[in-house]
C-alpha cells in the first residue's frame, strides 16, 4: 500500500475515534447553560464567562470550538446562535436540550462498554436512565422522531387489511402513532394500548381530546406476559422486540399468537438487520446499544424474527422491506 | 430546492448526529480495551474464539464484532471475522500501531464527558490528562512522533536561512528531538543545546552521532525558569507556547530573549490558528483540548503569537505559515504550521 493510502487509513481510524470530542463539546455547552445566555443580538466571551461562571479563557475556547463546528456563528467579538439552530437550543417545543442531556448520560455508558460487556458486570444499566421518570419523555420523543414516518408507510402497505379490522392490540406503542394513524383511517376499529404504566401515562396525554379517544382501551403490563386469549384481529409490536432477550422474544410471540383470533395477524415493524447482523451499520450499532441498555437484549435479524415467529406457531410469514432502514414482519395465526 | 420542513429536518439531524457521534468511537475504544484486534489472527477468528480470548460472553462478543464489522474495522466471512489487511498494521502491535492512541482517546473521552465541570473549575482534570503534551511521548506514540518529524522537516526546510546562519542554537522543550535532528543535519557547523523537563529527553539514540560528535548537548530545565548567558544565535520553541497560559507565554518568550545574543532570533512553531480562533476547526478543538489540562492554557492565534513577540521586545517580527501538504491536496485539517520569527535588537 502506498504511503498516502496508509496515511489516509490511519487518519480514518483516528478521525472516527476522536469524533467523541464533538459530542462532548455539545454536552459541555449545554451543561454550562451557554445557550440560555446568548440573546438574538449575540454575546461576547466576557458576557458568557460572567453568566456561565467560567473564566474567560475557558469561555473563549469553548465558544471558538462551537463556532468551528458551526453550532455558533461569530461576527467580530460577538457569538450568535444561527437561526436554524435557535429553536433546538431554546426552551420551546422543538427544544433538543432534554434529548442531548439524555445522550450525554448514554455516552457515559458507552464509555464503559468493555466493562458492561463482561459477564461479571452488575452495575447500573442504560435502561435505568432511559426509563427514569425525568428522562422517559425525552427518550420517547427520540424514538418517535425516528419511527413516526413508518406509521403511514405501514398502513399504506396494509391498505386492504386496515378497513376490516375491529380489535387491535398495540403492545409497547410509545406515543401510539401507529395506532392513531389506523384509528383515523378506520372509524370502527378499537385499539388496546398495552404498555408499562409510566409510558402509558404519556401516551394517554398525547391522545386526549382526539375524536377517536373513546375507541382506545388502556392496559398496563409487561409485554412478554400478555394476558389475552383469542380477542384481537391484529397484534402489533413495533420497535419493541429489541428490548427483549431471545427467550423473551419467543415468549412474547407465543403470547401474541394466543391473543389473536383465528386468522388473526401479528405485525412487527423493526429496524432492518441482515442475516450477518452486520448491516446496515446503524442497525448493527443499535443492536450493541440494546445490549448495553439491558445487558440481555439485542436487535434480532429479520431472519431471526421470522424463525422465532414460526416457532411461536405463526404461518404465512412475510418479510416486507418498508425502506432501506425498516422491515415489516407479519404472519397469520 | 429545500423546503422549510426539509431544512428543519436537516438542522435537527445535524444536532442529533453530533450528540450521538460518540457511539462509533466507543465501540472502537471497547475493542482496543479488551485487546480484540490482537486476538484475531490473519486466518480470522470465530465469535467463540474471540469471546474466549477477550473474556466476554459470546453473545455480547458477537454484537461487538458485528458493530466493528459494520464500521469497517473488521470483515466477516462466515464463520470468521478478519482484520482487513490494510488496517492490521494500525490495529495490532508494531511500529505503525495506533492502539496506544486509541486507548488515549478513550481516556480523553472520560475526561471530556466532565468538561463542563472542569471548565468551571468545579473539579480538576486528572493529573495525567495532557501528559502526551507535557512529557515526551515519543516512546509511547511512535505514529505521532513520525507525524511530528514530518512537520519539523517541512518547517526546517522552509526556514533554511534562519537555521543555517546560526552557530549556537538553543531548543526549549524539544525533547523528542525531531527539530534538532533536521536542524543539525542542515547546519553542520551549529552546536545545539536541548533543554527539557526531567526524564523528557528521549532522542539520544536517534541523534547519537550528534551527541558523540559533541554538537548536541542536553540540559534539564523548564522554559518558564530557564536562564542562560546571552550567547545563542537562535532559540527554537517547537510546539511549546500552546502548553502555557497567556502570562506564561509572555514569560517564556522573555526568557528566550534574555538567552539570545544581540541580533539573535527566536523561532516559535505551532499549529496555525486564524485570528478569530475558529479556523481550522480541528485546531480550534486542539485549543479546547489543551485548555482542559489546567486553567488558562490555550493555543494562541498566529496574530497573538506575533504580538507576544513584539511586546517582549523583538523587532522585526515575521509570522508566516508553512503548508504541511500542498494547499490543493485533500484533507489534512492540520495542514499549516505557524512559524513566528523575531529578532533581538542589536
Amino acid at each position: 500500500m502506498r504511503e498516502e493510502e496508509l496515511r489516509a487509513v490511519r487518519s480514518g481510524i483516528i478521525g472516527a475515534c476522536n469524533a467523541h470530542r464533538l459530542a462532548n463539546l455539545l454536552f459541555a455547552s449545554i451543561e454550562v447553560g451557554l445557550y440560555d445566555q446568548i440573546p438574538e443580538e449575540g454575546a461576547t466571551v466576557e458576557d458568557i464567562a460572567r453568566a456561565c461562571n467560567l473564566d474567560q479563557t475557558a469561555a473563549r475556547v469553548l465558544m471558538q470550538s462551537l463556532a468551528a463546528t458551526g453550532i455558533l456563528a461569530a461576527q467580530g467579538r460577538r457569538f450568535f446562535l444561527p437561526c436554524e439552530y435557535a429553536q433546538f437550543f431554546g426552551a420551546g417545543p422543538s427544544s433538543l436540550l432534554p434529548h442531548i442531556r439524555l445522550l450525554h448520560e448514554e455516552s457515559e455508558f458507552w464509555s464503559r462498554a468493555a466493562e458492561v460487556l463482561r459477564p461479571s458486570y452488575d452495575g447500573p444499566l442504560l435502561a435505568d436512565v432511559q426509563f427514569r421518570s425525568d428522562a422517559v419523555g425525552a427518550y420517547m420523543d427520540l424514538v418517535e422522531w425516528n419511527n413516526r414516518a413508518y406509521a403511514a408507510l405501514l398502513w399504506d402497505r396494509m391498505s386492504d387489511l386496515a378497513p376490516l379490522l375491529r380489535q387491535v392490540l398495540d403492545v409497547g406503542p410509545g406515543y401510539g402513532y401507529f395506532s392513531s394513524t389506523l384509528l383515523q383511517r378506520n372509524e370502527q376499529v378499537v385499539v388496546t394500548f398495552y404498555d408499562l404504566e409510566n409510558a402509558l401515562g404519556r401516551c394517554r396525554q398525547r391522545h386526549e381530546g382526539q375524536p377517536y379517544t373513546d375507541r382506545i382501551r388502556w392496559e398496563c403490563g409487561e409485554a412478554p406476559a400478555l394476558p389475552y386469549d383469542g380477542e384481537f384481529d391484529v397484534v402489533m409490536a413495533n420497535d419493541l422486540l429489541h428490548y427483549f432477550s431471545g427467550a423473551e422474544k419467543l415468549t412474547f410471540l407465543r403470547a401474541a399468537h394466543k391473543a389473536l383470533k383465528p386468522q388473526g395477524r401479528f405485525m412487527v415493524v423493526k429496524f432492518h438487520l441482515d442475516e450477518s447482523g452486520c448491516a446496515p451499520q446503524n442497525a448493527a450499532l443499535f443492536s450493541l446499544k440494546m445490549f448495553l441498555t439491558t445487558h440481555k437484549s439485542h436487535l434480532e435479524t429479520d431472519e431471526e424474527l421470522e424463525m422465532l415467529a414460526r416457532d411461536a406457531g405463526f404461518r404465512n410469514i412475510e418479510r416486507i422491506r418498508l425502506d432501506e432502514l425498516k422491515t415489516l414482519v407479519t404472519g397469520i395465526n | 430546492m429545500t423546503t422549510p420542513d426539509e431544512a428543519w429536518l436537516d438542522s435537527w439531524a445535524r444536532v442529533i448526529t453530533m450528540g450521538a457521534i460518540f457511539q462509533p468511537a466507543n465501540i472502537v475504544f471497547a475493542a482496543a480495551e479488551v485487546d480484540l484486534f490482537s486476538r484475531v489472527p490473519e486466518q480470522g477468528a470465530t465469535v467463540d474464539e474471540v469471546a474466549a480470548a477477550v473474556k466476554i460472553e459470546p453473545f455480547g462478543a458477537r454484537l461487538l464484532l458485528n458493530a466493528l464489522t459494520a464500521l469497517g474495522m473488521l470483515v466477516y466471512r462466515e464463520p470468521r471475522y478478519h482484520v482487513p489487511p490494510e488496517l492490521r498494521p494500525f490495529l495490532t502491535p508494531g511500529p505503525e500501531t495506533v492502539l496506544p492512541n486509541l486507548k488515549r482517546f478513550a481516556y480523553e473521552n472520560g475526561v471530556w464527558l466532565r468538561m463542563a465541570r472542569i471548565l468551571r473549575g468545579e473539579e480538576p482534570a486528572p493529573a495525567d490528562y495532557g501528559d502526551e503534551f507535557w512529557h515526551n511521548y515519543s516512546d509511547k506514540y511512535p505514529g505521532l512522533k513520525g507525524f511530528n518529524r514530518y512537520c519539523a522537516g517541512k518547517v526546517v526546510k522552509a526556514n533554511r536561512e534562519t537555521i543555517t546562519s546560526a552557530t549556537r542554537i538553543l531548543d526549549l522543550g524539544g525533547g523528542d528531538g525531531v527539530f534538532a535532528g533536521w536542524a543539525l543535519d542542515l547546519n553542520p557547523s551549529a552546536s545545539y543545546l536541548l533543554v527539557e523537563l526531567p526524564d523528557g529527553v528521549k532522542c539520544q539514540a536517534d541523534l547519537a552521532r550528534h551527541v558523540e560528535s559533541g554538537r548536541l548537548r542536553f540540559q534539564t530545565g523548564d522554559a518558564r525558569t530557564f536562564e542562560h548567558e546571552p550567547v545563542f544565535d537562535l532559540v527554537v520553541m517547537n510546539e511549546l507556547t500552546e502548553l502555557f497560559t497567556k502570562e506564561e507565554k509572555a514569560l517564556i518568550v522573555r526568557r528566550a530573549l534574555n538567552a539570545l545574543a544581540p541580533g539573535g532570533r527566536l523561532m516559535a512553531i505551532k499549529f496555525s490558528l486564524n485570528a478569530d480562533g475558529i479556523e481550522p476547526a480541528s485546531i480550534a478543538m486542539l485549543s479546547l483540548r489543551l485548555s482542559l489540562m489546567r486553567p488558562g492554557v490555550y493555543l494562541e492565534t498566529d496574530e497573538e503569537l506575533g504580538l507576544i513577540f513584539r511586546d517582549a521586545g523583538f523587532d522585526p517580527v515575521d509570522v508566516r505559515q508553512v503548508y504541511l501538504v500542498e494547499p490543493s491536496a485533500e484533507g489534512a485539517g492540520r495542514s499549516k504550521k505557524c512559524v513566528a520569527i523575531g529578532r533581538k535588537p542589536a
